[in-house]
């Protein structure tokens, strides 16, 4: 098994991505599918943003065991109202600055969820634990 | 069509000439602002649509080249006569996608491209 931790800084907009980035380019090298990488990519991508921009900042873990890849978000809040309206297509409460900078267009977790095989989420006030599970084909 | 004709055609300036191929192969365009759009619209387009496409945008950060990169997109086209800075080329150059920048709209430059044969994701049987 292999464990990659990363920290994800709030509101770093210039660096947001970077991760996504580190985790493509690290699947590419392992021969890995191109639909599975572009998948991976989506979903890590969108999670990511979704730290940045909307909490206190957190950490990503990157877990490869198998043909298991887990992408697991945890951030210190201020957490999700309403998981259920963050999953619909088009519900943002991203800012002006957001929306300046590409983000707000209320895709995020749908997309996680079509990138991924399964999608967990869990949200409290002291922070969202976002798990991306993505089979490796 | 080849690139060189696009940037001719769009009276585009091409910010990375360093790794800038003039005869690369662009079939297919995606047009949009928000980059959530482009990476669920996208995500099962066909490997070709972004290898060969182009990703034309009025957002002028680095998470278009972001994006770009995420999706496989060779080429950026930046409109509405934008300019990136310094950064964004750094992006789009340590990730070796072209950025083009056009004075004209996104509606004129997807309208000036699809004339040219040049396609959409929906337009993809």
């Amino acid at each position: 098994m292999e464990k990659y931790t990363y920290k994800i800084i709030s509101n770093d907009l210039e660096n947001a991505g970077c991760i996504a980035s580190r985790v493509k380019k690290m699947l590419i090298q392992k021969g890995i599918d191109r639909q599975t990488i572009r998948r991976v990519a989506i979903a890590s991508y969108e999670a990511e943003i979704n730290v940045v921009i909307h909490s206190y900042g957190g950490i990503c873990n990157v877990i490869i065991d198998g043909n298991e890849l887990t992408l697991e978000y945890i951030d210190d809040g201020p957490g999700i109202a309403c998981i259920a309206d963050a999953m619909k297509e088009g519900w943002s409460t991203a800012s002006k600055v957001d929306n300046e900078n590409g983000f707000g267009a209320g895709m995020g977790f749908p997309n996680m969820k079509n990138a991924s095989d399964k999608l967990d989420v869990k949200s409290s006030p002291d922070g969202t634990r976002v798990v991306i599970h993505i089979k490796i084909r | 069509m080849k690139l060189k004709d696009a940037v001719k055609l769009l009276d585009a300036d091409v910010l990375t000439p360093d790794i800038y191929d003039e005869n690369f192969e662009v079939n297919f365009a995606f047009g949009s602002d928000m980059m959530s759009d482009a990476l669920m619209l996208l995500r099962t387009a066909p490997d070709k649509f972004c290898e060969h496409g182009i990703l034309l945008t009025g957002l002028v950060t680095r998470q278009s080249i972001r994006t770009a990169e995420m999706l496989d997109f060779q080429v950026v086209l930046i409109v509405r006569g934008k300019t990136p800075n310094e950064n964004v080329y750094q992006a789009a150059k340590d990730s070796g996608i072209v950025l083009l920048a056009t004075k004209c709209s996104m509606f004129s430059a997807s309208g000036k491209l699809y004339a040219q044969g040049v396609v959409g994701i929906t337009d993809i049987k």
